[in-house]
């Protein structure tokens, strides 16, 4: 498999160990909220490592970009959002710049000369999901800042959720298939 | 507090599906658009491998013709002339008029076995070089025809061009300016030879009732000299320009990167 869909895999194991601490949490009355607050900084640490290997980009500019997130991310967990409430800001931003990466993929396919069958391309997969998901949930992190976390909130976020792993999982076969092939 | 729910579960609800939306036409559009250059590229390469194959079959039935017409003027002229010399000679008692007959004979089948040969391998080529053979031809023609020939060609000849592409150059030249003769009404024509160290440029230039070439017409060619001439340009890598003149007349660049 490809560097960068390997990154993705390693991802997805990450994601999986996550939600199993936070479901075991939530099972306990345990609040989860610090797990959004750590998780975030991890997910987008592993987008930026994706892009970078798809992209094979040597700038420093991604690596500043997620060195600034994080700091950002631990600045707000301190001074702006409590640890025990939803990461709405850093979620939100979050969102904000991977659309901005989805959209520039998506633009790099239309100025591209090479021409590729998108349907078994698993990287017009991987950025269709982000772009999907984040776009869904970036009014729910947006708007859970002043109406916090509800329950409309984690039934349209848990679809988008279902909706991007899915697409993930299929992802991940369509690049394997194409390791055998 | 209820109403305020309602209006927060109004907002989450159709602000989500409002950018899902979005996200799922740019998804949509790009599929769409992507499919269209697949579909516009496997076009351009059908047409390209069709384009082949009609320059393919062209080479063939050019090479056939030229087979058998060098069988023809074999079988008729050669052939023929032996066999009347054989003939001539095997009689007794000839007398000094007859051998002088049958020398004459052979004099002029020596002439029209070097025709043949001229034909198929121009020795201009190798004894002057293409400067020298294109000068050559321009003035055998300028001889044969009525037509006015105007031929500015630089003396040294190109040390790094290979004869194969002297000959497919030549060849060219030489379809091209058949071409103007037969079709063309011209009563001018105006070679000029250009040849640097990085390529080899020649223009034709005539003023005759113009040409324009059927591909650029959007109609399909059956002229075999047409197709040899886009058989050779396209073996060589070189490249044909056509231009229609005012007030009258077309001009051929043909450039050909050493």
């Amino acid at each position: 498999m490809q560097k960068t869909l390997k990154i993705l895999s390693v991802f997805c194991v990450v994601t999986v160990l996550m939600e199993s601490i936070g479901a075991y949490l939530g099972f306990n009355q345990i609040n989860t909220m610090f797990l959004c607050h750590l998780y975030t900084p991890i997910e987008f640490a592993f987008i930026i490592f994706i892009v970078k290997s798809f992209y094979q980009n040597s700038t420093y500019f991604l690596p500043v970009l997620l060195f600034c997130f994080a700091a950002f991310c631990v600045f707000d967990s301190l001074f702006i959002e409590s640890i025990l409430h939803f990461n709405s800001i850093p979620r939100g931003i979050e969102g904000i710049i991977i659309i901005c990466f989805c959209v520039y993929f998506f633009y790099h396919i239309f100025t591209s000369e090479e021409t590729f069958n998108l349907t078994t391309y698993p990287y017009f997969w991987l950025f269709s999901s982000w772009l999907i998901y984040f776009s869904g949930t970036l009014i729910l992190f947006v708007y859970s800042f002043q109406a916090g976390v509800n329950t409309t909130f984690s039934i349209i976020h848990s679809v988008l959720n279902i909706l991007l792993n899915l697409i993930f999982a299929y992802t991940l076969w369509l690049g394997s298939k194409k390791l055998i092939g | 507090m209820a109403g305020q729910q309602e209006v927060d579960r109004v907002i989450l609800i159709f602000g989500t599906m409002g950018m899902l939306i979005l996200a799922l036409a740019l998804v949509v559009f790009v599929v769409f658009y992507q499919k269209k250059r697949v579909n516009q590229q496997i076009k351009i390469a059908q047409r390209e491998n069709e384009y082949q194959r009609e320059l393919l079959n062209a080479t063939i039935e050019i090479r056939e013709k030229e087979q058998q017409r060098i069988a023809f003027e074999l079988h008729d002229d050669i052939g023929s002339g032996l066999n009347a010399v054989k003939m001539h000679l095997s009689q007794k008692n000839l007398n000094e008029s007859e051998i002088e007959n049958a020398r004459e004979q052979i004099k002029n089948l020596v002439i029209q076995v070097r025709d043949i040969s001229n034909d198929l391998l121009p020795p201009v080529l190798n004894e002057l070089g293409l400067n020298g053979a294109i000068s050559n031809l321009c003035r055998r023609l300028s001889n044969q025809t009525q037509t006015n020939f105007q031929i500015t060609i630089p003396s040294t000849e190109l040390q790094e061009l290979k004869k194969d592409i002297a000959l497919a150059i030549y060849r060219i030249v030489q379809e091209i300016l058949n071409n103007i003769l037969k079709h063309a009404e011209a009563n001018k024509i105006e070679v000029f030879v250009s040849n640097f160290t990085s390529k080899y440029v020649i223009i034709i230039q005539d003023n005759g009732k113009g040409f324009t070439p059927p591909d650029r017409l959007n109609v399909q060619s059956n002229s075999l000299g047409l197709k040899n001439i886009a058989s050779r340009v396209q073996q060589i890598k070189a490249e044909l320009k056509h231009e229609l003149i005012n007030p009258q007349g077309t001009k051929v660049t043909l450039t050909c990167k050493l």
